[in-house]
């Protein structure tokens, strides 16, 4: 499992593009798809993805919509135009971000 | 999939809610985050209290409320280092234009008493209440110290913004609000604000 520290910066693009690819989707949702997706070693806790999210609807990335689920209250998570338009440069920049942060490891390495 | 009863969710939100968590839409998520899991396990045959403390441990790092601390914390961060910055150059205005008056009193030179106005005006129309602001949308629990500092703040800026406006528009009554404001200035809100500080500083709490 990776560092909360590691994490920090890369949670709002992860999110975004999970709902770019899957339209519309639920705290618990996301997490087990990171989960997932990155063969558990990306583990999510409420306490990182909900501030992610509350954020990103502040920001007008996303909104929600509530359904009812037995007893409680569901909210499903979407882009919204401004999300869209904004998730290809928010990836572009985590991948320009990885690939300087490789150069400058294996520089270090050498 | 088992569903929780309508019991069993209500436990779980109001355990939430007793830890401190008020964001209703926050509250929401978290209940249908914590049921989604138990209903999980659940299905593996486990009884619900075993699910719900199994689910908690791997969830939920620390308690609910850090949670929604973070979440005002992300969410407002503009609106408070925007305050932060108002709070910083108004108090410096502030002190500039205090200590600027009083130069010029001593140097006997004109409008030393409208700039001791106008700094009283800084001070108690936007220093004081950004520094209230601030503190107030700051997250977490706030102590005793920092609330009664921020209780002493509005009296203080009522009492310093209205008094120099009443002598600058030469009313009467301008200088027992004046003495009122420096005595709650000097008398209640300083003390209180630098023990306040004094408490916070790391260095001060391991002695």
């Amino acid at each position: 499992m990776y560092s909360k520290e590691l994490l920090k910066g890369t949670l709002k693009p992860i999110i975004l593009s999970l709902l770019q690819e899957h339209g519309r989707m639920y705290g618990y949702e996301i997490a087990q798809k990171v989960k997932a997706l990155s063969g558990e070693k990306i583990l999510i806790k409420e306490g990182s993805l909900y501030p992610s999210l509350h954020s990103l609807l502040k920001e007008g990335l996303l909104e929600t919509e509530s359904v009812k689920i037995g007893n409680r209250t569901r909210k499903y998570y979407s882009l919204t135009e401004t999300g869209q338009a904004k998730v290809p440069a928010m990836i572009q920049e985590v991948k320009d971000f990885m690939a300087s942060l490789q150069l400058v490891l294996k520089l270090k390495m050498t | 999939m088992k569903e929780l009863s309508a019991n069993q969710v209500q436990q779980i939100q109001q355990e939430l809610a007793s830890e401190g968590v008020e964001m209703m839409a926050l509250l929401d998520d978290l209940v249908d985050h914590l049921c989604t899991s138990i209903e999980e396990e659940m299905s593996e045959g486990i009884d619900f209290e075993t699910a719900y403390a199994r689910s908690r441990e791997r969830l939920l790092s620390g308690s609910a409320r850090e949670i929604q601390d973070a979440t005002t914390l992300l969410i407002n961060s503009q609106y408070l280092f925007i305050m932060r910055k108002i709070m910083f150059f108004s108090t410096f205005a502030w002190l500039f234009l205090w200590l600027t008056s009083v130069l010029f009193g001593m140097l006997q030179l004109p409008a030393g008493g409208q700039l001791s106005m106008i700094s009283g005006i800084v001070l108690g129309a936007i220093s004081l209440p950004s520094y209230i602001l601030y503190r107030r949308q700051l997250a977490g629990e706030k102590s005793l110290l920092e609330r009664l500092s921020m209780y002493a703040a509005a009296p203080t800026g009522i009492f310093m913004t209205l008094a120099c406006a009443f002598k600058l528009m030469h009313w009467p009554g301008a200088n027992v609000l004046l003495l009122c404001g420096l005595i709650s200035l000097t008398c209640v809100f300083l003390p209180l604000f630098f023990l306040f500080y004094y408490q916070q500083d790391p260095k001060t709490q391991t002695i």
